[in-house]
């Protein structure tokens, strides 16, 4: 889909400055904060209840021309446009809405390109890499991105709003020379991380909503039903508690993506669940084709863990290269009467020891026990944008 | 041209191997060396968790209740301890608490609540509390010096239940995940240090040197008494004063610097947020009428990379600096003074309460929705003190009709690295 580009007749030299820029670092994986030449967003939705909004800024002093695809995380299908960004702009849209060209309408700012609204119920993710005026793929690591989702809801109070950091993927060196194929393999361009880690909550009630909110409901009496924390709370009738809800969803993309022959990357996740008693387990999900987003409790079925786990996990896949995924967790809350919130973290990256037939997790040789070193701590993988006519 | 800082590892010197995944299948088998910069998604040997907040019981009836849970993880295969303080915004004093890891645990405690695991394990409740929380991954719990490590990650979740009279109405929630300096020195045999000193002597060593002849090369370095400036491990190697344990947040050159070398991560130069402006309608929210759009806001905390735990002295000030952008790419600055702890509405850092409507970060100056805003601290020529910052950045999006906030936090970007000027944290370990 061709855009209106802003091309900026003259392109400033960046100046030299007193301070060396953090750019991309050989064997170091993907980032959540700090610029990149690469942009994932794991999790764009537009549903009944929730939106999505995007914000990305080009930190230098340079324009900065961005391809982006959307990618339906259902049909695996993607939608493709391009933005123009000045230096030093930042922008934003809503993605059920879109963005158009248009200096007078109520969205000020410089338009960065005409931005397709997304259909109802889509559900997936935004991917953009800086390219030059002809679309050749160049590494600027310039850009950085937040991806915000909205409680659009009739519910009297809309607080599942949350907020992540897009990933970045840092060009390496100043060349690329594979066209519209981009390596992550800490050559060309920084690898994704060989397994994340994710905090989560065990699905139930929430203690700290049981302690100080409304845990639980009243039972007979005046305010039979009332929202509750206490008996004092009823009248001295019974609060029955228990009645709040916590549950974390965590939601990937793979790094290795097609976007010219739309190969699939059917992968599948390997999980070490730990709870705070040391209770271990392993289970499995997917297979995805090409995204997936789940709740932790689909895979926790028959663990008895305490409040808060940890679970390590990797993507496998039954033939072929290994597919790393990036990916963020949402947690929602809920009190007995149905007022929702919610909160989003990204991710923690950690190696595996390479040669134990075990998921084992590391982050230097030394922590690997003997015989499975070394530590891997990315995996490469490959982007493959479309070609443009 | 812009000038690139290329940290060598072991892949560019020859660390490069394939492995085999699969079949007939070949990835990259990267070395992991440490992180020059600060990371919120890797574990470290140090965390920092700016903005701690409780108040869960307040006086005010239309007041919220608050509560932070924080979670740390010990994600390697073996017993970890961790020595932390909860530095209080109010007087910056530090606040003790110990925790011992087994391999692999989770461990989340409710900041209002007091948690006693024995022998080691000791976390004083705090209520009502404002300020920050950090962690090291230290060796001995009982003589908490740094150890050489980067194991460590943490989040925190802050739960507000807006009250009408006293009564809870909704729940609101938002997390972040912790900032981690992992040790830049890549062994597990001794503590890191920098400008250490052999223990009875002011002999600059390395660990594992040869300096200290048939002595050790101390962990830390007395203050005041009668060996101060010696190198210590325990508080008994100095008489009269203490050992105190010095984390180098990157290197200060010239005299007088105690932190000719780094020993972790150091801060970077520049902090960079993506933020609507205040009063900015919620892009997402559809409502036809603009007066019954939810509008956002902005808070900012902000807290100095260095930090000195062992004295009542005043903390010295940053003036920060603050570079916006709106999307026209016309600029704006302001700047501001910190000591210690910052946690201030956007709108506020420049104007007074009352003011926000001519701040520099209102909706109505800047002309459109969104901004970029550049933060740094200003250098000076001192040093013993470096003006690195630290910030975790929340939005509040108001419904005008309800009144109920939906809040978000999250880690701000960052770019640059500081030449010659480093951070630094000390503490007593004792």
């Amino acid at each position: 889909m061709m855009t209106i580009r802003y091309v900026r007749a003259s392109w400033v030299t960046a100046a030299v400055l007193a301070c060396t820029l953090m750019s991309g670092v050989a064997g170091a994986a993907t980032t959540t904060e700090r610029p990149g030449s690469i942009l994932i967003f794991p999790k764009v939705v537009t549903t009944g209840s929730r939106d999505t909004v995007i914000q990305i800024t080009n930190t230098s002093n340079m324009s900065d021309i961005l391809r982006c695809f959307y990618l339906n995380g259902d049909t695996c299908a993607p939608n493709d446009f391009e933005i123009a960004l000045t230096k030093q702009q930042p922008t934003e849209w809503n993605v059920r809405s879109g963005r158009r060209v248009n200096p007078s309408d109520s969205q000020t700012g410089l338009d960065p390109g005409l931005i397709p609204p997304l259909a109802e119920n889509f559900q997936g993710a935004l991917i953009c890499a800086e390219v030059d005026i002809s679309d050749a793929p160049v590494k600027h690591n310039a850009v950085k991105g937040e991806a915000t989702l909205v409680d659009r809801s009739n519910s009297v109070t809309r607080n599942a709003v949350s907020k992540y950091n897009a990933v970045a993927v840092q060009g390496l060196g100043t060349t690329h020379t594979s066209g519209n194929m981009l390596n992550l393999n800490d050559s060309d361009y920084s690898a994704c991380p060989a397994s994340l880690i994710v905090n989560l909550n065990r699905e139930g009630s929430d203690p700290v909503i049981e302690q100080l909110g409304n845990g639980g409901r009243c039972v007979a009496g005046t305010n039979n039903g009332a929202a509750c924390n206490n008996n004092a709370d009823c009248n001295s009738n019974n609060c029955s508690t228990g009645q709040s809800r916590v549950e974390t969803r965590v939601t990937v993309v793979p790094c290795s993506l097609d976007f010219e022959f739309l190969t699939l990357s059917n992968f599948k996740l390997s999980f070490l669940f730990e709870d705070e008693e040391e209770t271990g387990i392993s289970r499995g999900n997917g297979p995805f084709p090409c995204w997936g987003s789940f709740t932790m409790s689909q895979s926790l079925v028959g663990l008895n863990a305490t409040p808060y786990m940890t679970g390590r996990f990797k993507s496998v896949v039954a033939t072929g290269p290994a597919v790393p995924v990036v990916g963020v967790a949402e947690t929602f809350y809920g009190d007995s009467v149905a007022n929702t919130a919610s909160a989003a973290a990204n991710l923690h990256s950690l190696g595996i020891c390479s040669n134990s037939t075990q998921f084992i997790t590391c982050m230097r040789d030394i922590d690997c026990p003997t015989g499975t070193s070394p530590c891997v701590y990315t995996t490469a993988s490959t982007i493959q944008l479309s070609s443009t006519p | 041209m812009r000038a690139r800082a290329v940290w060598k590892s072991a892949v560019a010197a020859g660390g490069l191997a394939a492995a085999l995944f699969g079949a007939g299948a070949a990835r990259v088998t990267a070395q992991n060396p440490p992180s020059p910069f600060p990371a919120s998604d890797a574990p470290a040997g140090y965390l920092v968790f700016p903005k701690i907040q409780t108040n869960t019981q307040p006086a005010d009836p239309a007041a919220p209740s608050i509560e932070t849970v924080v979670q740390l993880t010990n994600t390697s295969q073996s017993v970890r301890n961790v020595h932390c303080f909860y530095v209080s915004e109010t007087d910056c004093h530090p606040d003790n608490v110990n925790i011992r890891l087994t391999p692999g645990q989770p461990f989340a405690w409710q900041v209002s609540q007091s948690v006693s695991i024995p022998p080691f394990t000791l976390i004083p409740g705090r209520d009502p509390f404002l300020g920050e929380l950090k962690c090291i991954e230290v060796n001995d719990p009982t003589v908490p010096l740094p150890v050489n490590a980067n194991d460590l990650k943490g989040e925190a979740t802050i739960y507000t239940f807006r009250r009408t009279n006293g009564v809870v109405q909704d729940v609101d929630a938002r997390t972040y995940n912790a900032i981690g300096f992992q040790t830049s020195v890549v062994s597990n045999t001794e503590p890191p240090g920098a400008q250490r000193a052999c223990v009875g002597s002011q002999t600059a060593c390395t660990p594992g040197g040869t300096q200290c002849g048939a002595g050790t090369c101390g962990a830390g370095k007395c203050v005041s008494g009668t060996k101060g400036g010696q190198g210590c491990n325990v508080n008994a190697d100095c008489p009269f004063g203490s050992c105190d344990a010095l984390m180098c947040l990157g290197a200060t050159s010239g005299a007088g610097s105690p932190c000719l070398a780094a020993n972790y991560a150091a801060c970077a130069d520049t902090l960079i947020l993506n933020n609507f402006f205040d009063q900015a309608p919620d892009p997402a929210d559809v409502n036809p009428n603009p007066a019954l759009k939810r509008k956002i806001t902005n808070g900012l905390t902000l807290v100095p990379c260095s930090e000195d735990l062992t004295t009542d002295d005043p903390e010295p000030i940053t003036v920060v600096q603050f570079l916006i952008f709106n999307e026209f790419e016309q600029r704006m600055s302001t700047a501001t003074r910190i000591q210690c702890y910052s946690d201030l509405p956007l709108s506020n850092i420049d104007t007074v309460p009352g003011g926000e409507a001519g701040s520099v970060f209102n909706v109505g100056v800047q002309g459109t929705l969104a901004g970029q805003t550049r933060i740094r601290g200003v250098k000076n020529s001192d040093p013993t003190v470096g003006q690195g910052m630290l910030a975790v950045a929340e939005e509040f999006r108001r419904d005008p009709t309800t009144g109920s906030v939906a809040s978000t936090a999250v880690n701000v970007n960052e770019v640059g690295m500081p030449v010659g000027k480093g951070d630094f944290v000390r503490y007593s370990p004792q």
